[in-house]
């Protein structure tokens, strides 16, 4: 079957024209209601009638997309009519190519953030993409929007909750086993395919000669950069981006060193934004609307915190030094210690997130960076910037509080790396302060044994004065207020700060055995601890041991009748009877409630057996000193 | 080359240029300055371990310890266009540490730098150049201010090269235009470090503005500048540490300086104080957080209507009516504010729940009467639009209109519009300072 366009006598005559194009919308609407798909296909590439009719798409594109395309473009069409799909698929390529672009740009756009379906997903990135490829370096605003659109679209797919709560290994390996993630990571690659031969055209459309300042405007290069960042943040920053040679999650690395890549070649140098979070965080932007300082107004799009999420360029620096994406392009000539300390503002940025994956990813960026800082010493004046305190309080909520025991574990290493890298009055003030203000008592226990390692140290590696922060004024300061601290004296409550009396008499014994010389002027404050830590210690170990003990024969001899009846009454009111309503599944749960208990209480007790022998020893130490000097005086 | 021809740049024979080009004129880059250079690393033996060449040049600020140091002290010396080339000592370049796996433990470097050019730092809040900052006298402290930290800072403010003011100046970090500094300067120092000297250029919008300055003879729109010194800066409140007693003792105060504000008709001052009160104590809920959030929400509101912003006015209110819906003074302020956005009926109601809860308010009763005349008069409008639009529509019909008489009787007794603007300036500002907290 043969289908001609009647052709016009004249290439100027418009009516003419205008009467062909109308032709041209009937026979396509001809063809296909003949299912001649092949024939609307021809139309188009046909040497011979091709030219003329793609040029006729100018004046009736919109007409074809509206008649043809959109109604055609959908899930039901792909699954009951996959060959019409194609075509319209074809057709909507060709008006994006040939036709007006604002207006196809803007029918693209609700295409997008609108249909559910994947493979209309797909295609309508294949015509936006035709379109941003002709409307070139003019309009950086359209490519904006359309960027908002595949981003809002990304952001909206459904997710399988285990992502936020956190996940173990051995979930994490079948990450890409999922069927939304699946489809999520479906999503990015079609993005990629979409980018990518934009990013290209970008790429050539400049230069790299002649001296000028890189350009930090809205212009084509910075939008495609900002959502390439973006799109490494949530939610591809809670898949598995490690980029070891594993077997799985294999796609989740793909797309995001893609992502990586493409960034790093828009900035060219990957550390060009690391200024961004400083300058966020630490100087925050005074918006004023006379005098037209608002959110969006920014001549520097990378300030904008809307087109470039904090998050999202953490993970960016993350892929970059920690799973060392395009390390290659960082110049070698940047100062590791300013790396790492611009690096703090985006650590604390994650760790301010709540899912597990994100604080993961913060404490590996810090320790990777901490590493590369090997022999440099953080000098104690760094400590004025508040990136510090806010990373020191983060780090420890992370290690006391932290659900996933891989972080606390991760965690409580990096604090003490963390530490040490400061110079010796640099330690001590972070040591100092966290000791004041941490609350968990098993911290300050820990932050009391880095203190008493870090003046071991110092007593082994200097034979002449030891540093100021680890002797005399400082030395006294820190243990009488912070280490031998016992907040209520006597009446402390000994089991809750278990760990910090502990290590406290660990470090006393430490000292009172290895400087005997009093470098550290350790035996200048003894009495003072004697008389606010190790005597009210033992009276309150006393009177807990005595407390302890009634109760475990209160409990042991079933005295506590009274407890347990109440407790009965209480799981009758919770009703946790009702499926297996017997008394005796009921006195079950109370004997092993007693079991429990005593078992509690043994192991108070054996805590308190700990402390005490430690006590004993401890102030063996001393009264040997004292013997000792005054024999020797004697 | 001799060594004669290589210049000690670092003063310690640890960073020693040899001129390859000679630069352009006698312009340096001062520190702070973000500058732009090609540049090419190489080991002794004329390995490349880094290049700029064919990429962008590289960008840095100068002087911040951003980079290796020889970079630092180098970069200072070079004239727009020189290329040298740089030997450095592992103390200015990688250290003990290295660059593993291609630069090893101390290792001397070879650098062929080619400056390009440098700019001002650009701390302008929108980027636009209109407050360029040039360091001076670099300081290796890292403490800047705060809002709410006491700094002591000197200003030369010079305009056409001529000083038109130097001084020593003490204040709240914040609050500078209380005491005439420029919202410019306190924008430069917030990212001046103590001992830090810069100089400062600034255009009018965050100098003196259309207005300009007479006792400086500063004619409007004028760009000025200034070499301002932090001198010192005290820590800022660290809100988080503070406990729920001192968080309310520093609502109190900024309670204390928004009224000492308002009384100068610093309005704008006076308006981030309280907001600064507000915002204190936000997590604070006992019945004392209560009565300062109410007086500090209050308060707002009269800043609001001060500065004629009512729609903003009328939020602080209906905060504070949150936490007592029966508070006079927000229910006032309210209606005050409904009466100037056009909202009548809106305002009524408020008035006439003041008058519920205090029924001798004098003010109040005023503010009723306007209200109906205001709502009257609208009315009356609404009836003659209508009016017109049937007169028009039976125009159309050509049909004869009926005349519309005005009701003689419904303005009876009534204030004209001069009486009730008086009444309400006159309420104004009699509860102004009777309600004043």
């Amino acid at each position: 079957m043969e289908h001609l366009l009647e052709q016009p006598q004249l290439a100027g005559d418009v009516p003419a024209q205008q009467q062909y194009a109308k032709n041209l919308v009937e026979l396509v609407k001809q063809l296909i209601t003949e299912k001649e798909y092949d024939g609307v296909a021809l139309l188009f590439t046909n040497e011979a009638e091709a030219p003329r009719n793609r040029s006729c798409l100018e004046t009736v594109g919109m007409e074809l997309y509206h008649e043809f395309c959109e109604p055609n473009l959908t899930a039901e069409v792909h699954e009951a009519q996959l060959p019409l799909y194609n075509c319209a698929e074809e057709l909507l390529y060709l008006i994006a190519s040939y036709a007006p672009m604002e207006e196809l740009l803007l029918e693209l756009l609700e295409m997008i953030e609108d249909q559910k379906s994947e493979f209309v997903y797909s295609s309508s990135l294949r015509a936006l993409q035709a379109v941003l490829l002709r409307m070139g370096d003019k309009k950086p605003r359209a490519l904006e929007w359309s960027l908002n659109s595949i981003h809002t679209r990304i952001e909206s797919l459904p997710l399988p909750n285990f992502l936020e709560e956190g996940y173990d290994e051995k979930q994490e390996a079948l990450l890409e086993q999922n069927n939304q993630i699946e489809k999520l990571l479906m999503h990015y690659i079609t993005l990629n395919l979409f980018y990518e031969p934009l990013l290209k055209d970008i790429l050539s459309s400049q230069s790299t000669s002649g001296p000028a300042f890189f350009d930090k405007s809205i212009n084509r290069r910075n939008v495609l950069c900002c959502f390439l960042i973006q799109m490494l943040g949530k939610p591809l920053a809670l898949l598995d981006l490690s980029a070891d040679g594993r077997k799985t999650n294999t796609y989740t690395i793909q797309c995001a060193r893609k992502l990586t890549e493409s960034a790093v070649n828009c900035l060219d140098n990957p550390l060009r934004l690391l200024f961004v979070g400083e300058q966020r965080i630490r100087w925050t932007r005074r918006l004023d609307t006379n005098k037209g300082v608002h959110e969006m107004s920014s001549k520097n799009i990378f300030l904008i915190e809307d087109k470039l999420p904090l998050e999202s360029l953490s993970i960016f620096f993350y892929m970059i030094f920690v799973e060392g994406i395009c390390l290659n392009s960082v110049p070698k000539v940047y100062a590791p210690l300013y790396i790492f300390e611009m690096s703090l503002y985006y650590t604390n940025e994650l760790l301010a997130h709540d899912e597990a994956a994100l604080h993961y990813r913060a404490l590996q960026l810090t320790k990777c960076l901490l590493d590369k800082l090997n022999h440099e010493k953080i000098a104690a004046i760094s400590l004025e910037l508040d990136v510090h305190k806010n990373f020191c309080n983060s780090l420890c909520n992370i290690v006391g509080y932290s659900s996933h025991n891989k972080l606390r574990q991760i965690g409580v290493k990096l604090l003490r790396q963390y530490i040490l890298q400061f110079d010796d009055e640099g330690k001590y003030l972070v040591l100092k302060n966290l000791l004041r203000t941490v609350p968990h008592h098993g911290i300050s226990g820990y932050l009391a044994i880095i203190y008493k390692d870090v003046v071991a140290n110092a007593l082994v590696s200097t034979s002449t004065n030891l540093p100021t922060s680890f002797s005399g004024q400082d030395f006294r300061t820190i243990f009488l207020r912070h280490i031998c601290h016992l907040p209520h004296g006597a009446k402390t409550d000994l089991i809750e700060h278990a760990d910090k009396v502990i290590s406290s008499l660990n470090a006393l014994r430490f000292f009172a055995i290895k400087d005997l010389q009093n470098r550290t002027g350790f035996w200048d404050i003894v009495p003072e601890i004697e008389q606010q830590f190790t005597d009210p210690l033992r009276k309150g170990l006393d009177i807990s041991v005595a407390h302890y003990k009634a109760e475990l024969l209160r409990v042991e001899n079933g005295l506590d009748a009274e407890t347990e009846a109440e407790d009965r009454k209480n799981l009758e009111i919770l009703d946790l009877n009702i499926a297996n309503a017997s008394k005796e599944s009921g006195q079950m749960d109370l004997e092993i409630t007693r079991q429990r208990k005593t078992e509690i209480l043994r192991q108070n007790l054996c805590t308190f057996d700990l402390m005490r022998s430690l006590l004993g020893r401890t102030v063996e130490c001393f009264e040997n000193s004292n013997r000792m000097s005054k024999s020797c005086a004697a | 080359m001799s060594q004669a021809e290589k210049i000690d740049v670092s003063g310690d024979g640890g960073v020693l240029k040899e001129i390859l080009r000679e630069g352009r004129g006698t312009e340096r880059p001062i520190i702070g300055c973000t500058v732009f250079l090609h540049y090419t690393g190489k080991l002794l033996d004329g390995t490349v371990f880094d290049t700029t060449i064919g990429r962008y040049p590289f960008e840095f600020d100068l002087g911040k310890d951003q980079v290796i140091k020889a970079f630092d002290v180098a970069v200072v010396t070079m004239k727009v266009t020189e290329k040298c080339l740089l030997t450095c000592a592992p103390e200015y370049a990688y250290g003990a540490t290295g660059s593993p796996p291609i630069i090893a433990p101390n290792t001397t470097l070879l650098f062929e730098l080619e400056m390009l050019g440098w700019k001002g730092e650009d701390i302008s809040p929108n980027g636009d150049e209109s407050i360029e900052r040039f360091i001076l006298e670099r300081s290796d402290r890292k403490r800047s201010p705060v809002a709410g930290a006491l700094v002591k800072v000197n200003l030369i403010g010079k305009y056409k090269g001529k000083t038109f003011e130097q001084r020593d100046v003490e204040f709240e970090f914040g609050e500078g235009c209380d005491c005439g500094v420029i919202e410019g300067v306190e924008i430069a120092l917030e990212k001046m470090s103590v001992g830090e000297t810069s100089k400062l250029k600034i255009r009018s919008k965050y100098a003196f503005g259309n207005k300009g300055n007479e006792d400086f003879n500063i004619p409007p729109n004028s760009k000025v500048e200034y070499i301002v010194k932090l001198i010192d800066c005290a820590k800022g409140i660290e809100e988080w540490k503070l406990t729920e007693q001192e968080k309310l003792e520093h609502a109190a105060l900024y309670k204390i300086k928004g009224t000492k504000y308002f009384s100068k008709q610093s309005y704008v001052l006076a308006l981030k104080m309280y907001k600064k009160c507000a915002d204190f104590i936000s997590d604070v809920d006992n019945d004392e957080s209560k009565k300062l959030k109410i007086a500090a929400n209050s308060n707002i509101a009269l800043c609001y209507q001060k500065t004629n912003d009512h729609f903003e006015g009328k939020q602080a209110c209906i905060e504070a009516l949150k936490l007592d819906p029966l508070n006079i003074k927000a229910l006032y302020r309210r209606g005050q504010c409904n009466l100037a956005t056009n909202e009548f009926t809106e305002a009524l109601e408020d008035f006439r729940k003041v008058m519920e809860l205090e029924p001798t308010n004098k003010a109040a009763m005023n503010q009723i009467k306007i209200c109906k005349q205001r709502i009257k008069e609208e009315n009356d409008k609404e009836k003659q639009i209508y009016a017109n639009m049937f007169k028009k529509l039976s125009a159309a019909d050509k049909e004869p209109t009926p005349s519309t008489e005005p009701d003689v009787l419904t303005k009876c007794g009534e204030w004209t519009d001069e009486d009730a603007k008086r009444e309400v300036d006159l309420a104004f500002e009699r509860d102004n300072n009777i309600v004043m907290i």
